[in-house]
């Protein structure tokens, strides 16, 4: 009896031990690297980085004064119809300008998790589903938010208007402010009796109100300019690297973030949408996340790009400083099926500092994010342009290693960092 | 013989890894892509972009000659990008503006968003002398 049971037991206890040698004992690895893989890991450092780009649709977009204006505004908790909720208050600088939370929460829980603000000022294009071409045009949104700020655009011109300080700033950057501007809450976005408010104003009242806002929104965008991440770990590595590199080099990231480096630009296939100094190529991807609960999932970019077009504070609107040619981004965006589910592409960053992940959170650790994209699941709603990856428990590990060493403080002096004294 | 004529116009295309960079506005000296219709036509692709990189919106200049060296003039142009491997398109829906000379058309809002192998199918309308009008669709492979 006891032999008869021997041969089998020898025989799962073999394959348990392969089994979890297969899952857990990594691969001895060859650190060398080819010309491509070094290419590509020098085109992530920062080094790589280019001078950011003026925004031809911003003018004061470089203003060290706009961005001291927008710090302040960016802060300031009377932007809000409850008097308590700043950008800042879900931008928090010690979360690398994230919230820790699932759902952003302003005066309300929204439907959408907040988005990490390091290096967006390069991006083309702002919100989940890229519903706005501009910074200055997304700081707009969420002050006239049901459950962000809550508050609207003549209520915050009549802010500007009424705080001293905030006017003689305001006209040292824009000009004189109108006249007198209705102390009215209105606003064409807005409950019913605001959309009534704002239609009972005068073209010219409603064109000034537009004009404060719209440079509200341009002071906020100069600030969150000056938001940019720091070196990390793997800058220094990737400066480093080189067809023979030192042990020096090798030193400066351990073997498990190596193979997780080496994972993330080859089996993995992170690079190909979180490639480049960001590590987001700020294009829209659908990559089968499950819809948020209790909500049908959503357009995303599909809807995302229309209501781009649409926007009165767009590229190519009348509260634009740029000229129409320059407004390729807008002029040139594309709107296809296959754009039905997908979600901007976020920074990775200080990734490690911003969980939950995914547009509505749904993620809460950085190991079941590569654990998703390593089983590629079905999208809900259009295809899941990711396949599965085949990854091992030790590798998915590995990778994880590796996106924390993106983490560093931010190269923003710390002055940008808190309330303006 | 359809695949035939892909790997010849695959073959025929030619990346060329230029050393200096051109600024935005003004194209590269050299062209950067270059393909042969069937039919004999030649588009030169010159980009503002050169060596060509990613996550940048740009114009591309495209000049068609004909099997003569002539230029071709009152040409349409449709161009289509996408990587196959990864199931998916260009990020941008790029669109002739402008015939700027002779045979030569400025394409605005080029951008490519992965590194990897990327295929474009460009869609020529066209006369040359006294033909009948031409529509041909040529294909250029190169990798990112």
């Amino acid at each position: 009896m006891t032999k008869k049971l021997l041969f089998p037991l020898i025989l799962c206890a073999a394959a348990g031990l392969a089994f979890l040698v297969w899952s857990y004992v990594p691969l001895l690895t060859d650190n060398s690297w080819d010309n491509t893989d070094i290419r590509l890991i020098k085109s992530l450092s920062l080094s790589a980085l280019p001078e950011l780009a003026k925004d031809p649709s911003n003018s004061i977009g470089d203003l060290e004064s706009a961005a001291e204006f927008g710090q302040a505004l960016f802060f300031d908790q009377r932007l809000s119809g409850n008097g308590a909720v700043a950008c800042a208050s879900c931008h928090k600088p010690e979360l690398s300008f994230t919230d820790g939370l699932e759902l952003a929460t302003g005066t309300a829980i929204g439907p959408r998790h907040t988005p990490s603000l390091l290096g967006i000022s390069y991006s083309p294009w702002f919100y989940w589903d890229g519903r706005k071409d501009s910074q200055w045009s997304q700081a707009l949104a969420p002050l006239e938010a049901g459950h962000e700020h809550n508050t609207d655009r003549a209520t915050v011109a009549q802010l500007i208007s009424q705080d001293k300080g905030y006017r003689n700033r305001y006209e040292s950057i824009f000009g004189p402010l109108p006249g007198a501007l209705p102390n009215v809450s209105a606003t064409p976005l807005g409950k019913e009796a605001q959309v009534e408010q704002w239609d009972n104003l005068a073209t010219i009242i409603q064109v000034q109100i537009n004009t404060v806002f719209t440079n509200v929104g341009k002071a906020l965008a100069a600030y969150q300019r000056k938001i940019v991440p720091g070196r990390s770990r793997f800058d220094d590595f990737a400066d480093s690297l080189s067809p023979t590199s030192s042990e020096e080099t090798n030193s400066i990231l351990s073997s498990a973030e190596i193979a997780g480096l080496s994972l993330f630009i080859d089996k993995g296939q992170c690079a190909s949408c979180h490639n480049g100094p960001l590590f987001t190529n700020h294009e829209f991807h659908n990559t089968g996340v499950m819809a948020i609960r209790g909500e049908l999932p959503p357009m995303a970019r599909y809807d995302g790009v229309r209501i781009a077009r649409l926007d009165p504070f767009n590229c190519l609107g009348e509260y634009s400083d740029a000229q129409s040619n320059e407004c390729t981004e807008l002029r040139f965006a594309r709107d296809e099926n296959e754009l039905v589910g997908a979600q901007k592409t976020p920074t990775l960053r200080n990734v490690s500092e911003t969980a939950p992940y995914m547009h509505g959170g749904q993620i809460k650790t950085l190991n079941e994010v590569v654990r998703h994209y390593n089983d590629a699941p079905t999208s809900m709603l259009s295809h899941n342009e990711a396949k599965p990856l085949g990854l091992r428990p030790f590798e998915i590990k590995q990778l994880e290693a590796f996106l924390m060493t993106l983490t560093a403080p931010l190269a923003t002096a710390s002055k940008w960092l808190s309330p303006p004294e | 013989m359809a695949s035939l004529l892909f790997n010849f116009f695959r073959l025929s295309a030619c990346l060329l890894l230029l050393g200096a960079q051109a600024a935005i506005g003004q194209f590269s000296e050299e062209p950067i892509l270059s393909v042969q219709t069937s039919k004999g036509i030649t588009v030169d692709i010159y980009s503002e972009i050169a060596p060509l990189d990613i996550n940048r919106i740009h114009s591309w200049q495209l000049r068609l000659t004909d099997a003569q060296g002539s230029p071709v003039s009152n040409a349409q142009i449709e161009l289509v990008g996408g990587m196959p491997e990864h199931d998916h398109g260009m990020p941008t829906q790029p669109q002739i503006t402008d015939e700027t000379e002779t045979g030569s058309y400025l394409l605005e809002g080029m951008r490519f968003h992965m590194p990897g192998k990327w295929l474009l199918d460009i869609q020529l309308t066209y006369t040359v002398g006294t033909e009948d009008l031409i529509v041909e669709t040529t294909k250029i492979e190169f990798e990112l």
